[in-house]
């Protein structure tokens, strides 16, 4: 009995989403780097990564729109798919737990200066993915754990910029 | 055919996850998804 308490009292405990969480992120990271190069064009291993595709698909721009008009051109196909994945897992898992529903713009009211923080924070995020070769999951969740040295120095970059981004916006 | 299937299956787990757990108690989340990704040191990790 204080054995299925204990149980209890530690699922509910904050702890336990986070490390359940954190484990699934790192292990399906870990089993997407390694099934990644035999179906990826370069024959190379790829991370789980979301500024990279944007990235990607922006400097393939030319080719994408004026040439091919196919936008998704610049993705490795390998992370098409990846994506695809995502986008239906979120909602075959929103349909089975019923938490399923339509949403819209209708009641949201953005403030101006919200806007304007979400437009500066935007172009931030854009420049600094192509500036460290990589957003926060790519080199949080692939190049620290794979100690990548230029990944520790993006992520205390990252850590800086919050602690500036803190002082100046506030939290 | 059959491997862009699994990498869809791998999209599909990781939202689920994502969902399901909703993921400075953060910070053991965060060290855990290190500690897992950093099992590819055992057969070495390639920067990309």
């Amino acid at each position: 009995m204080d054995d299925i308490r204990s149980v209890k009292s530690w699922v509910s405990s904050p702890w336990f989403k986070p490390i359940l969480g954190g484990l699934g992120v790192g292990l399906l990271g870990l089993l997407f780097y390694f099934i990644s190069p035999f179906w990826s064009s370069t024959g190379k291993p790829e991370v789980i990564s979301v500024g990279g595709f944007l990235a990607n698909t922006l400097s393939w721009g030319e080719r994408a729109i004026v040439k091919s008009n196919y936008l998704l051109s610049g993705i490795p196909p390998v992370l098409r798919f990846l994506i695809l994945g995502i986008v239906l897992g979120s909602f075959v898992d929103a349909v089975l737990s019923r938490q399923l529903t339509r949403k819209g713009f209708n009641k949201q009211q953005i403030l101006k200066e919200d806007l304007v923080y979400d437009i500066g924070g935007g172009m931030l995020i854009g420049f600094g993915v192509l500036l460290a070769n990589g957003c926060v999951i790519k080199h949080l969740l692939a190049g620290v754990p794979g100690l990548d040295i230029a990944s520790f120095v993006a992520v205390g970059g990252i850590v800086i910029g919050m602690r500036i981004g803190l002082k100046i916006v506030g939290g | 055919m059959a491997g862009n299937v699994l990498v869809l299956l791998v999209g599909m787990a990781l939202a689920i996850v994502v969902r399901r757990s909703n993921y400075y108690y953060q910070l053991v989340g965060v060290l855990v998804s290190i500690g897992a990704f950093g099992l590819v040191n055992i057969w070495g990790y390639e920067p990309c």
